[in-house]
């Protein structure tokens, strides 16, 4: 016990005293400046180490991936050419529709707004599954918004701060969110699996899915709006004899590298 | 001056750890360059720089990882204090050889990922805390983590001694770490 007596012991006291007070302006939502202070300050270095490294991993990855790239390539221009048709007849749709609803007198559904933010810290130790963005209250943020890349749901605001939020990424165990089967409309839940990906469940087992089918946000929950792509989806993975059918999403977002993300108002 | 050299240290390992290794992730797992910074100097005996630097270690690996503040800084004030206390009373200078530095890092490793879940718990419990570090953290990831970060064990020791060469240039009087 001879270390109670040494000097190292009355700093380290009054380190966690120190850590005790930002505990408690931590739970009174005092340490917003603190905390936008840390996260601005490696910006700089983490800016110019990107543009290094960013490109160099592009290369590797390229090279690496070079087969499957070209594989993709032609099933992408297949997909393109069968989009295209169906496009020309959305187009035919759409305009029916839009003369259909002049003449019912429907009000036109308002389109969501976007909050564009930036993502400070990128859940760089895999300790969490959340990542830190710079928008607030301020910026309209509130709990239970969900936050999109590339058009699809990459999570949902956890905790609002003043000028800054967490985001509890949609890859995570702790995320959920009703969804709904595009083509069929029939309703299930998505979840995070583990940091992995994310999987649709809770659907009946009479439910008809398909692989590449469209999944989004249902709209049941008020703060997330209805029609926000979660993913597509990619393999059954429960048995018929499972009470719910349950399968693997796909999402083209890249949840370790997240740069921008727009919060959705609802 | 040597706080404001630490600090700017932090800094830029904050920055590669997040700029760099963001990139560079081990089945979905980055290294853990505060942890081998402050590792390094809770290691140096004859200084008691490693609690500033364990304090705010702990400051911003909190705030990078979104968790509630205490999650990471309690713990590694706690194990970097336990560190130099087994360094001090039972590991003798002659014994601190590579295969010591390795256990002693897994060790260390150890130490902060338990307390940091026992605080993300107990900080759960209080509902102070939105969510809690899972216990998956300790599974086959854990694994990774020791791994990724032995690789990374010997360049960091080299930033280690850089940063004492520049310290003891800007302050000659300093025979701390």
């Amino acid at each position: 016990m001879r270390f109670i007596y040494t000097k190292q012991f009355i700093i380290f006291c009054i380190l966690v005293l120190l850590a005790a007070v930002l505990v408690f302006m931590e739970t009174q939502g005092w340490t917003g400046p603190l905390k936008r202070t840390v996260l601005y300050a490696p910006r700089p270095i983490i800016a110019v180490s990107q543009k290094i490294v960013s490109p160099v991993k592009d290369f590797f990855g390229t090279i690496y991936r070079l087969n499957d790239i070209a594989r993709e390539n032609l099933e992408l221009e297949q997909e393109v050419a069968g989009l295209k048709q169906n496009l020309v007849d959305l187009e035919k749709q759409r305009e029916e529709n839009e003369a259909l609803r002049q003449e019912l007198g429907f009000v036109k559904a308002s389109a969501y707004s976007l909050v564009p933010c930036t993502v400070l810290s990128q859940n760089p130790f895999g300790l969490t599954d959340s990542v830190v963005i710079n928008c607030g209250q301020s910026q309209g943020l509130k709990e239970g918004m969900v936050a999109i890349s590339r058009g699809y749901l990459v999570g949902k605001v956890v905790f609002v701060g003043n000028k800054t939020s967490t985001l509890l990424l949609a890859v995570s165990s702790k995320f959920s969110t009703d969804a709904a089967i595009s083509k069929t409309g029939r309703t299930g839940v998505a979840s995070g699996s583990f940091g992995s990906g994310l999987i649709l469940d809770q659907l009946s087992q009479e439910a008809e899915i398909e692989n590449g089918w469209l999944v989004v946000t249902a709209g049941i929950d008020e703060n997330i709006p209805k029609g926000i792509l979660v993913g597509e989806i990619g393999e059954i993975i429960s048995t018929s004899s499972e009470l719910f059918k349950k399968s693997t999403l796909v999402t083209p977002v890249d949840f370790d590298n997240l740069e921008f993300v727009f919060a959705v108002e609802p | 001056m040597k706080y404001i050299i630490y600090l700017l240290a932090i800094i830029f390992l904050a920055g590669v750890n997040v700029g760099v290794f963001s990139y560079f992730k081990i089945l979905g797992v980055g290294p853990n360059l505060f942890l081998l910074f402050v590792f390094f100097a809770a290691t140096e005996k004859y200084s008691d720089d490693y609690l500033f630097l364990a304090f705010i270690s702990g400051v911003f690996l909190d705030f990078f990882t979104g968790a509630f503040f205490g999650t990471f800084t309690l713990p590694i004030l706690f194990s970097s204090f336990l560190l130099r206390i087994i360094m001090s009373n039972w590991v003798l200078l002659f014994e601190v050889n590579w295969k010591n530095l390795i256990i002693l890092m897994t060790a260390f490793f150890t130490s902060v990922y338990i307390f940091a879940w026992l605080v993300s718990l107990a900080t759960f419990k209080f509902g102070w805390n939105f969510q809690q570090i899972g216990f998956g953290v300790f599974t086959w990831k854990f694994v990774v983590v020791i791994i990724y970060n032995l690789l990374l064990l010997y360049p960091v020791y080299l930033f280690v001694l850089l940063l004492k060469k520049i310290n003891r240039n800007f302050v000659p009087q300093n025979r701390n770490f």
